[in-house]
């Protein structure tokens, strides 16, 4: 009984925070609090992994997409002059060439090559290829009539699509020449 | 100490508003990075040579002119740095002004062309002219390099 009556006025002391603690129990919650504030100290420098990875992924698929679309494109290479200008550089030692002009026709539908020269015409844009490589001049074809900077002006219709006059300059460049430019249609 | 004691576990909660700050930066981001891609690059069906003698594109500086055409081929209007132009006199004259003026800032830039492969070569032609009038206007002597746009042979369209 008399312990009984101990108990609850320890408690009641213990309640109202003025209760007598026991070097023991000081020991224990000391512990307590000392891990409580370890694992909070923890806590605060901890970095938030999961959202960084979430944007991370998110700009690496955007720049990926964006890649491929640009890389969808290619680009076919010509300087621009000022037409009627000549496209070589004259020296003390060379002569001024005449371009050697191409013309593209639009008749039924479909696109007539005509190279105004004495030489094979083609019947498509990889014969012209074919025809313009086997004219290279080079240390290997000695026999070429053009050297790979000899002006070529090539002359569409004004009917003939772009994706013809495009086809006959990739044809030209894809031969070995270096100084194609377009000419105004007739 | 005692208020340590009862507080309890801790409570597991979302940090929402780094992920809002986050997720309104990437939408002003692409936003913007939308925009450019659309003023730069009109969707087109570019020509197709094949086999090509074309080499990708690389991040160089570029000032790109698009051509809007309609089914039949011809040109509606022509488009650069995200304003369209008419097809007719002035409005290539306009063009080909504020492609001058481009040019004189940045005179290494390339000028790429994008039209459409039925675009028939009557609306190219004065564009080709102007643009080289244009540089040798901005700078006296200069040659611009035109690239043409195309499509490689292993991309579908």
């Amino acid at each position: 009984m008399a312990e009984a009556a101990s108990i609850a006025t320890a408690l009641d002391l213990l309640i109202r925070g003025e209760g007598p603690v026991t070097d023991c129990s000081l020991d224990i919650n000391d512990t307590l609090v000392k891990r409580r504030a370890v694992r909070r100290s923890k806590r605060g420098i901890s970095l938030n992994v999961i959202p960084m990875i979430d944007v991370t992924f998110f700009l690496l698929v955007f720049f990926v997409c964006a890649n491929k679309t640009l890389d969808r494109e290619e680009l076919l290479r010509t300087d621009l002059s000022q037409r009627g200008i000549a496209m070589v550089n004259p020296t003390a030692l060379t002569l001024d060439e005449p371009p050697l002009r191409i013309e593209l026709i639009r008749k039924d539908n479909s696109t007539l090559i005509q190279i105004l020269a004495p030489i094979a015409q083609p019947e498509s844009f990889e014969q012209l290829s074919t025809i313009f490589s086997s004219k290279l001049y080079s240390s290997e074809n000695p026999s070429g009539l053009f050297p790979s900077d000899h002006p070529i002006e090539l002359a569409p219709s004004k009917e003939v699509p772009w994706e013809d006059a495009v086809a006959a300059f990739n044809s030209l460049v894809r031969a070995g020449y270096q100084q194609i430019h377009f000419a105004e249609p007739r | 100490m005692r208020s340590m004691l009862t507080r309890g576990p801790a409570k597991v909660e979302a940090m929402i508003t780094p992920l809002i700050d986050i997720a309104m930066l990437l939408v002003v981001f692409f936003a913007l990075v939308s925009q450019i891609g659309i003023a730069d690059f009109v969707k087109l069906n570019l020509p197709k040579p094949s086999p090509t003698a074309a080499v990708p594109a690389r991040n160089e500086s570029r000032i790109v002119i698009n051509a809007i055409a309609n089914p039949n081929g011809d040109v509606s209007s022509w488009r650069f740095s995200g304003q369209d132009y008419a097809t007719d006199t002035p409005g290539i004259q306009s063009l080909s002004n504020d492609v001058a003026s481009a040019i004189r800032a940045n005179p290494a830039a390339q000028v790429h062309l994008r039209a459409d492969a039925i675009v028939k070569y009557t609306y190219i032609s004065p564009v080709l002219d102007q643009v080289g009038k244009a540089a040798a206007t901005a700078i006296p002597g200069h040659v611009v390099k035109l690239r043409l746009a195309v499509q490689p042979e292993k991309s579908g369209g």
